[in-house]
């Protein structure tokens, strides 16, 4: 697993800032001899995979982690068992916030892409972000659990490209039950 | 555990019998969009994260208009962020007790949400319950009541407001056997009612000087009205945590000599440095917690004289060695900005974003000297009020606000931004004054040349320590710890008597008096030992503690467990599968 490269296809934008990374792909170390083979085939499968790559792109110019592309993906640890962990794999194959595709023609010297630079949510907060937020719950001692719900006023912040609002949950799930 | 993936499925009965009767967890009830129905659909679980809930729009909405989303749901057993306490588990073993810990990426388990520090939102909260609530809100009273069924108690509706805007790990709710009483003019304290007038005692008057302490640096008003503390069951698992109006604290802070509340002193530090001028993700964690650890020792300095900060940043060093022998000098997360993509946010907590971050603020102060630096944070604290921000943009603001002055701004040039940021290791040690910790570490080599009988000279008598805070007596037996072994039961008793560390309440340094005791195998802190675990669930003290008792005497550590095997929150019960003795209890006991 060692030595991958985050690869972006995408060139910075005239405006100096950068524009969204279509895909993380994973390459060989640049001089091994895999790295002559790699083709536009072996790019494909990583299309559908939206930046988790890139929100430490030079915004300031100065910034960047160094080294990012031989960055181990398994830090050494020091007492730590080298164990297999699921989200080893998340990032390969999270979604990072589909929504965020605002499709306005790249060519527009005034298009301005927000990246977020939280890689620890799904939602697509720089398309809707909330303002305000009414809990009513009541609780259960009894059940253990809180039911009610929740109010989010969310303000858009594209000329309604974005047709999705994405929001995190955890252990909540779908029903129907409308008892 | 399968988690499908489905749309409202509205007057289709069978698959909803069917859903609900496949997964137990399902819990979205409904949602609506500005009143009306809304296609939504919630997607594959994404380890760490959750599964992403998407709200399916008709139309885009233009830029700067709002959308209200209504989602009706229940937690589900598998909620991360509440804790649920049987009566058994509080002090007086009356009623059942709940408290919310959303940070870092927990809030998502109590509601759908933009679960991310770089969103801040105006919060209301409406919580019916039969017991008192809190909430991370200014109270805005008790109404409508509702009386039970069934033989059940009534209830409740208490309602919050947060006027400030907050990102969601800050939503906070706790509901209990509470009563609260004053203690400054803006400050409450809110515990079980068996505990509250020692409560009371203990932070009665502290507070105000905390917060003159800090404004005195930070030069902006107190933003959240009331600052309150509530002092959780004593089976909390842990130290303090900074849910604005009610700070969240371990009763191991009260320990009737006020020498613990510098725990208060940093959680109040969380309502500039945290709460209101915020982290924009869990990689710049550091900003939360280097300047919040600055501040709270910028108040000892305040409030006790400089050598009393100077004695907590040797502290600190100290547990950051700990940290970082922990992960490694060359870890990933021994860096100041760490990178957390695919990563869960919990697994690189440690010390390391609150003492190297706290090591690179007082760097700053060195290297531009104080009262340059000092300039400086009032203009960082303002430019970032209400707002959310990442290291770079801490650099900029730095590098801007010196732009004009030659000799600052030929520092920072020729600073090295990089090896701040992303080195991993120890960073560069400064000199501190060590005037308060070589006490301790004098005491502690008589102790050792007295117990090791390499000199007897020593007399060891109340005056050696009647000028120690608490925390230099835990200094010096943590510096004693070394050479434990070596102490016979007679001076362990000596130790004891003759500085009163048989008798304090302060829980920091009796459990590390009585981790002397269990090394040196003096039979005489056994009972207490076992004693002060059916006492303190805080992990802190209550896992070494049972490590130790376990090697000199099993059946007692066996016996205690049982014995309060129902007051430990599962996270410490089951912490407890490390320990040999008590696993096989663990596993019959817990799960």
């Amino acid at each position: 697993m060692e030595g991958r490269l985050a690869v972006s296809l995408r060139a910075p934008l005239s405006s100096g800032r950068w524009g969204r990374c279509l895909c993380r792909a994973q390459l060989p170390r640049p001089g091994s001899a895999a790295a002559l083979q790699t083709t536009k085939a072996q790019l494909r499968p990583f299309r559908s995979c939206y930046s988790t790559a890139l929100p430490n792109t030079p915004r300031l110019g100065i910034l960047s982690f160094p080294n990012l592309a031989q960055r181990s993906r398994f830090p050494p640890r020091a007492r730590g068992i080298l164990r297999p962990s699921p989200r080893l794999f998340a990032t390969n194959t999270m979604h990072r916030a589909p929504a965020a595709m605002v499709t306005k023609p790249m060519t527009d010297p005034n298009i301005e892409i927000r990246t977020p630079r939280d890689p620890n949510t799904l939602s697509n907060y720089h398309n809707f972000l909330c303002k305000h937020t009414a809990t009513d719950f009541e609780i259960d001692f009894e059940k253990r659990l809180l039911h009610g719900g929740v109010e989010l006023v969310l303000e858009s912040l594209t000329e309604g490209e974005s047709k999705e609002v994405i929001l995190d949950t955890r252990y909540v799930n779908p029903s129907n039950d409308q008892a | 555990m399968i988690k499908p993936s489905c749309e409202s499925l509205r007057n289709v009965g069978r698959e909803k019998m069917l859903l609900m009767l496949a997964c137990s967890f399902l819990d979205i009830k409904d949602i609506k969009l500005d009143g009306k129905d809304v296609k939504w659909n919630v997607g594959k679980r994404i380890e760490p994260y959750g599964s992403p809930l998407t709200v399916t729009l008709d139309e885009g909405v233009p830029k700067g208009k709002t959308i209200t989303i209504a989602v009706k749901l229940s937690t589900t057993d598998k909620c991360t962020a509440l804790q649920w306490m049987a009566p058994a588990q509080t002090s007086n073993k009356k009623h059942p007790y709940v408290f919310s810990q959303c940070q870092a990426i927990h809030a998502r388990s109590v509601f759908p949400c933009q679960d991310t520090p770089d969103v801040k939102s105006t919060f209301s909260f409406k919580l019916r319950s039969s017991l008192p609530v809190v909430a991370s809100g200014l109270p805005t009273g008790a109404h409508d009541y509702h009386s039970g069924k069934d033989g059940k108690s009534g209830t409740l509706l208490y309602t919050f407001d947060q006027k400030v805007p907050i990102p969601s790990y800050l939503f906070a709710v706790a509901s209990g056997d509470l009563a609260a009483a004053s203690v400054g003019p803006r400050s409450s304290v809110w515990t079980g009612p068996e505990e509250l007038l020692d409560c009371q005692r203990e932070l009665q008057g502290e507070i105000e000087p905390f917060m003159d302490a800090v404004h005195s640096v930070v030069k902006l008003p107190y933003q959240w009205t009331q600052y309150n503390c509530l002092i959780l069951p004593p089976s909390f698992p842990y130290g303090g945590m900074e849910n604005p109006v009610w700070t969240y604290a371990t009763p191991s802070i009260i320990s009737g000599d006020k020498q613990n509340i510098d725990v208060i002193a940093h959680e109040l530090s969380h309502s500039w440095s945290g709460n209101l001028v915020s982290a924009g993700s869990w990689e710049h964690f550091w900003l939360n917690e280097g300047w919040t650890t600055y501040l709270e020792r910028r108040i000892q300095g305040y409030v006790h004289g400089e050598e009393h900060r100077h004695f907590s940043s040797i502290i600190g060093w100290k547990a950051l060695e700990e940290s970082i022998a922990l992960f490694g000098e060359d870890h990933e997360f021994t860096r100041l900005v760490v990178d957390l993509k695919g990563k869960d946010p919990d697994d690189a907590f440690s010390s390391i974003p609150y003492e190297k971050g706290f090591m690179a603020l007082y760097g700053f102060e060195l290297l531009l000297g104080k009262d340059k630096w000092d300039t400086f944070i009032p203009h960082y604290f303002s430019t970032f009020a209400f707002k959310s921000l990442d290291s770079y943009e801490f650099k900029t603001c730095l590098l801007d606000f010196f732009a004009n002055d030659a000799e600052a701004k030929n520092k920072l040039d020729n600073f090295d931004w990089d090896k701040l940021f992303y080195a991993p290791g120890f960073p560069d040690k400064p000199k501190f004054d060590d005037t308060l910790a070589k006490r301790c570490y004098d005491l502690a080599s008589n102790w050792e040349s007295h117990v090791t009988g390499k000199d007897t000279s020593f007399k060891p008598s109340p005056e050696d320590v009647s000028s120690f805070s608490a925390n230099q007596s835990v200094v010096f037996l943590e510096r004693c710890h070394s050479f434990a072994e070596s102490f016979s039961p007679a001076d362990v008793h000596l130790l004891g008597s003759t500085y009163g560390y048989l008798s304090t309440h302060n829980i920091e340094v009796v459990s590390r008096f009585l981790t002397i005791g269990l090394r040196a195998k003096a039979q005489d802190t056994y009972e207490p030992a076992a004693e002060l675990l059916g006492r303190i669930g805080r992990m802190k003290f209550v896992r070494p503690l049972f490590r130790l008792l376990e090697k000199v005497d099993r059946e007692l550590a066996v016996k205690t467990f049982e014995k309060n095997k129902d007051f430990y929150h599962p996270i410490c019960r089951y912490g407890f599968r490390s320990i040999p003795v008590l696993r096989y209890e663990t596993l019959l006991t817990a799960f």
